[in-house]
């Protein structure tokens, strides 16, 4: 039983990463690239199930408040109600039926936009209560910023047209060559992790026991 | 305790911050001002890029829009796909994230409404979850991925034997699907990749870009207007152009004000946080 | 003014979403809990369709046997909401993981580091801003892979470059700062086209 609790997953692991690396490495159709492009296959429809598990999960945690009656408990009412209704409707009616797109398009996305548009108010806050100049790298992240948001827009063009061309040379020269430094150091670090996984060295993904 | 003046501009009600963003981003789209609109090198590049391909091409468009970034991305979509309309390209749309495929479901009301016939002219590929996977699996084996397509359903299916006939891929997203385009599919066909994106991550993708890994790149709403003014397709990425422009001053606004106030009260006793 | 029911639920979310920036209310909580019900619920419909699209339609009417074995990792996936047999569900995303691990270890090799590196060595040191490329590249790499702390001349050196690596990374959040903002803009203009445009019809 230990075997497979422990040690099957990490051996999955090994396998199915060794074959789509080894795969880069065959360029004509061979047996380690048809297993690989398998692997791959069924990597798509596991990732189906995976997203099951996202509904799964917030209905277990809202079942509980109502369950315990915690705070804001009748909310959770409508999170679940909400969730098992609208999923009812589109696996039994589809994506495409009509009810299921309008209230994608009326609820969802106007839910979701602006969800996500209260941020620009939260930022403006932040630049004006927190964004503060106190030492050397502040400063110069604050003056980057600033140049950067005027030269893109049309008022920083009118108010002087080197807002622009100081944020074009920004963007091309400091900015992208730090960033290629970052996004390097990133991908050693993503190596690293990837082949801890592919050599069945890291067990943190499969959560502890 | 008496704040000053200072000290009080300082504290001011977050409230009032909200209120006037509101009204500075509201005037400019009621009254209009006309501010000039640049072309920025990188719009520029992904228009080039398009412009260059025949009439005929096979180009596809992966996009995982969603509602919160749909502001920035649907403007930017539309207007590459009325050039392509207009350049008359064989079209594959494939979304790539779940909330995807009902904004695909208007591009294709647009193919539709010009004159495009669906299998023949363009193709709408199913969703797909898997992110990265599924890059690497079109990658590898682009009909096996779409293994629910069968032959006979679509002409232009039928015509594609596997990625590299793909002359131009175009991702759109606000994540690292841009990312995952280059690393599979444009590493191993040299398929060349333009991306549009949210501004948020423009800083992030310029590296890519500089290495000509990205031909071209299409970012945020300036992006948008800045490409239908290059290939004369009207739409609504010039219409928020005045009110940006206007937050933006606002926000530099507040930056300096705050930091003139946090200087003029520095030395005496003021609550509140920093970098 | 709109007539459509659809648009004045939209009009409804939206402003019940930006009361919050005043005060916590009923309406934004309600609002709130059926955006994380319905958000939750589109992505299982979208995964149960692709599941039907690319695995149970092949499967029964094709008879391509090979996608069983996924289907059954599926389901063993799904034992992850049941305690006494949640330990099941490791084995599939054990090798999701390894799948996973093998594509971004390619594509990190390739697009995210060597290409980045073919393409700094390709740069002809013959103007002033492609040298300050190398030199802003040079800093950054240090300032992250030489992080260490030796107290000789070589080390106070190292230590040096990196900081002024740091300066330069400054310059480059600022950069993100200015895209960042821009991008939230963005979202608010066009939440308020919507509400004065389709739902009050004033603005043309």
């Amino acid at each position: 039983m230990k075997i497979l609790r422990a040690s099957l997953p990490i051996w999955l692991g090994v396998i199915a990463g060794t074959i789509v690396i080894l795969a880069l490495f065959f360029k004509q159709p061979t047996g380690i690239g048809t297993t690989a492009n398998w692997f791959m296959q069924w990597n798509v429809i596991l990732a189906s199930f995976a997203l099951t598990l996202g509904a799964g999960n917030v209905l277990r945690v809202h079942g509980n408040r109502i369950r315990l009656k915690s705070s804001n408990w009748g909310y959770s009412w409508v999170t679940v109600i909400g969730l098992t209704s609208y999923l009812l409707l589109g696996v039994i009616a589809g994506r495409t039926n009509t009810a299921y797109s309008w209230v994608f398009d009326n609820a969802y996305t106007p839910l979701s936009a602006t969800v996500f548009s209260i941020n620009a108010f939260y930022l403006s806050s932040a630049c004006y209560r927190a964004f503060r100049a106190r030492n050397g790298h502040a400063a110069l992240l604050l003056i980057s910023g600033v140049i950067v948001m005027l030269g893109s827009v049309g008022i920083g063009y009118a108010i002087w047209p080197g807002f622009t061309e100081i944020k074009t040379w920004i963007m091309n020269i400091p900015n992208s060559s730090a960033m290629r430094g970052m996004n390097i150091g990133a991908a050693l670090g993503i190596m690293g992790v990837s082949l801890r996984v592919v050599m069945g060295l890291e067990r943190g993904h499969l959560g502890g026991e | 305790m008496d704040q000053g003046f200072f000290g009080k501009i300082q504290n001011m009600d977050r409230r009032i911050i909200y209120t006037i963003l509101f009204a500075v981003l509201l005037v400019p789209m009621f009254n209009p001002i006309g501010l000039p609109l640049r072309i920025s090198d990188v719009t520029q590049s992904a228009y080039d890029t398009v412009e260059a391909l025949p009439p005929g091409s096979l180009v596809m468009l992966t996009t995982a829009n969603a509602p919160g970034t749909a502001a920035e991305l649907e403007p930017q979509s539309i207007a590459l796909i009325k050039h392509w309309i207009k350049k008359d390209f064989k079209i594959i749309m494939w979304p790539s994230a779940a909330e995807a495929p009902r904004f695909i479901d208007g591009y294709a009301e647009l193919l539709d409404k010009s004159g495009y016939v669906e299998g023949v002219d363009y193709l709408v590929l199913p969703y797909l979850a898997g992110n990265e996977t599924v890059f690497g699996s079109m990658a590898s084996d682009l009909k096996g991925t779409f293994n629910m397509i069968s032959p006979g359903d679509s002409a232009l299916w039928d015509s594609i034997t596997d990625v590299s006939d793909i002359d131009l891929l175009a991702d759109c997203g606000g994540g690292e699907s841009q990312l995952w385009a280059i690393a599979h599919i444009e590493a191993k066909h040299g398929t060349p990749t333009i991306c549009l994106i949210t501004a948020v991550i423009l800083a992030v993708r310029q590296p890519y870009y500089t290495s000509g890994q990205f031909k071209g790149i299409i970012s945020g709403l300036n992006g948008a207007a800045e490409y239908e003014v290059l290939a004369r397709v009207p739409g609504q990425g010039a219409s928020g152009m005045d009110a940006q422009s206007m937050g933006h001053l606002w926000v530099v606004f507040t930056i300096l004000m705050g930091n003139i106030a946090y200087f003029a009260t520095k030395g005496k006793k003021s609550p509140g946080g920093g970098m | 003014m709109s007539t459509n029911p659809g648009v004045w639920l939209a009009a409804f979310f939206t402003l019940a979403i930006y009361s919050f920036l005043y005060g916590d209310n009923p309406a934004y909580k309600f609002s709130e809990h059926l955006f994380v019900g319905l958000g939750a619920a589109h992505a299982a419909v979208m995964g149960w369709e692709a599941m039907v699209k690319q695995a149970w339609t092949p499967l029964t009417t094709k008879g391509e046997l090979w996608l069983l074995g996924a289907l059954i990792g599926g389901v063993m996936l799904l034992t992850r909401w049941f305690k006494p047999i949640a330990w099941i569900s490791r084995i599939p995303l054990g090798f999701m993981m390894g799948v996973a691990a093998g594509l971004s270890l390619r594509s990190a090799i390739d697009s995210q580091f060597w290409r980045q590196i073919q393409s700094t060595l390709t740069i002809k040191l013959d103007s002033a801003n492609n040298i300050l490329y190398i030199f802003i590249l040079f800093t950054t790499l240090t300032y992250f892979l030489f992080a260490f702390n030796d107290k000789s001349g070589f080390g106070r050196g190292i230590k040096g470059i990196g900081v002024i690596g740091q300066y330069m990374m400054m310059i480059a959040f600022g950069a993100s700062l200015g895209s960042t903002i821009m991008a939230r803009l963005s979202l608010v203009i066009a939440r308020l086209s919507f509400l004065f445009k389709d739902w009050l019809g004033v603005l043309q």
